[in-house]
């Protein structure tokens, strides 16, 4: 239990480290944004499925900030249809051709960074890290922007549920609720995305960030 | 005296970090939109790579979303849309992009494009130059770097 309150102690005031200056939202604020266009993320780590896996979960956070979020499935066929395949490039077109191609106010891609398994001695812990780059499709400005890490930890006080837990995650590692969690966080204040207008909070939490 | 007092407060933060996280989860739930299974919809097509239940799963959400009185999220009637449009219903595909349009007329322009196209079609009677085959639909390693 000493352990644990030792952990606990040592992550909430590396937690206080973390704690980046707020994000300059001039541009967003200027160019404010009613739909987002997410496009194929550009994948960094050596997990082959976590682009295809992280996809599937960007819809509903940003959506529930209030953005029209156009449909990442559709999004993706249409981008095929016109030659458009692979997310480097894709990461790499002028802003512009987003809004000709969907009429999208801007566009959001996102880089994972992070997307492992990290096994310690007794215990393991998953790391899914993003960087997300929101643009305006008009004018190519980068409206807002937040990358973190987003770990969880598994093991605990006692030495076999440390070894038992940890044994299953090097079975099957499910990154998907780690994923959604993340994404959940990046667009929460301070860091996160001002609501859209959708939101209730719409243009009154200026506050916040 | 004070051992017993360390694990009092050790307990003490450790329901303290449980609750905060119910409570982080709890603020999560009453969202804006009915949501349905739209995101394992997407995770079956996804890395599944199977679409047997999407059109199950996107007649739920509307149904649900109905009954409850919650609206639609962005893109569900769109991806409906295109469903039917694959299937070769056009006339239900642009039923449902108009229903996306009018929904949420941020997709518009989108919407409208998606129309003409099934309009042109159905009036040149080719089906085919436009229908996307099998290889073009996202593939379950999606896209790398």
């Amino acid at each position: 239990m000493k352990l644990l309150c030792l952990i606990v102690l040592a992550t909430s005031s590396l937690m206080g480290c973390v704690t980046q200056p707020k994000n300059n939202l001039d541009a967003f604020y200027a160019h404010r944004p009613r739909s987002i266009v997410v496009v194929p993320v550009v994948n960094e780590s050596p997990e082959v499925t976590a682009s295809s896996v992280f996809i599937t979960s960007i819809t509903r956070p940003l959506a529930e900030r209030g953005y029209y979020v156009f449909p990442v499935y559709l999004t993706d066929l249409i981008l095929r249809d016109f030659g458009l395949v692979e997310a480097g490039h894709i990461h790499q077109l002028p802003p512009n051709r987003f809004f000709e191609l969907f009429g999208a106010d801007a566009v959001l891609f996102v880089t994972i960074k992070d997307w492992s398994t990290k096994y310690l001695v007794l215990a393991s812990s998953v790391v899914v890290e993003m960087e997300y780059i929101l643009k305006d499709t008009k004018t190519g400005l980068v409206l807002w922007e937040n990358k973190q890490p987003y770990v969880q930890s598994s093991g605990g006080s006692d030495p076999i549920t440390m070894v038992v837990s940890a044994a299953i995650t090097a079975l099957v590692t499910d990154y998907l609720p780690l994923a959604r969690q993340a994404n959940y966080m990046a667009f929460q204040p301070p860091k996160g995305i001002p609501a859209g207008v959708y939101h209730p909070d719409y243009e009154h939490d200026q506050g916040r960030f | 005296m004070f051992r017993c007092d360390l694990k009092f407060v050790s307990r003490l933060i450790f329901c303290c970090f449980i609750f905060s996280t119910l409570l982080l989860e709890g603020c999560a739930k009453p969202g804006l939109f009915y949501w349905g299974e739209y995101e394992d919809s997407l995770y079956e097509r996804y890395v599944a790579n199977d679409s047997g239940h999407t059109e199950a799963h996107l007649q739920e959400s509307f149904a649900e979303a109905q009954k409850t009185n919650q609206r639609v999220p962005p893109g569900l009637y769109a991806d409906y849309g295109f469903m039917l449009y694959k299937r070769g219903d056009k006339s239900g595909a642009i039923n449902f992009f108009d229903k996306e349009k009018k929904l949420y007329p941020e997709s518009s322009l989108l919407m409208t494009k998606l129309i003409d196209r099934v309009n042109q079609q159905k009036n040149s009677g080719q089906l085919k130059s436009a229908e996307p085959t099998k290889n073009n639909e996202p593939t379950k390693n999606g896209d790398q770097q």
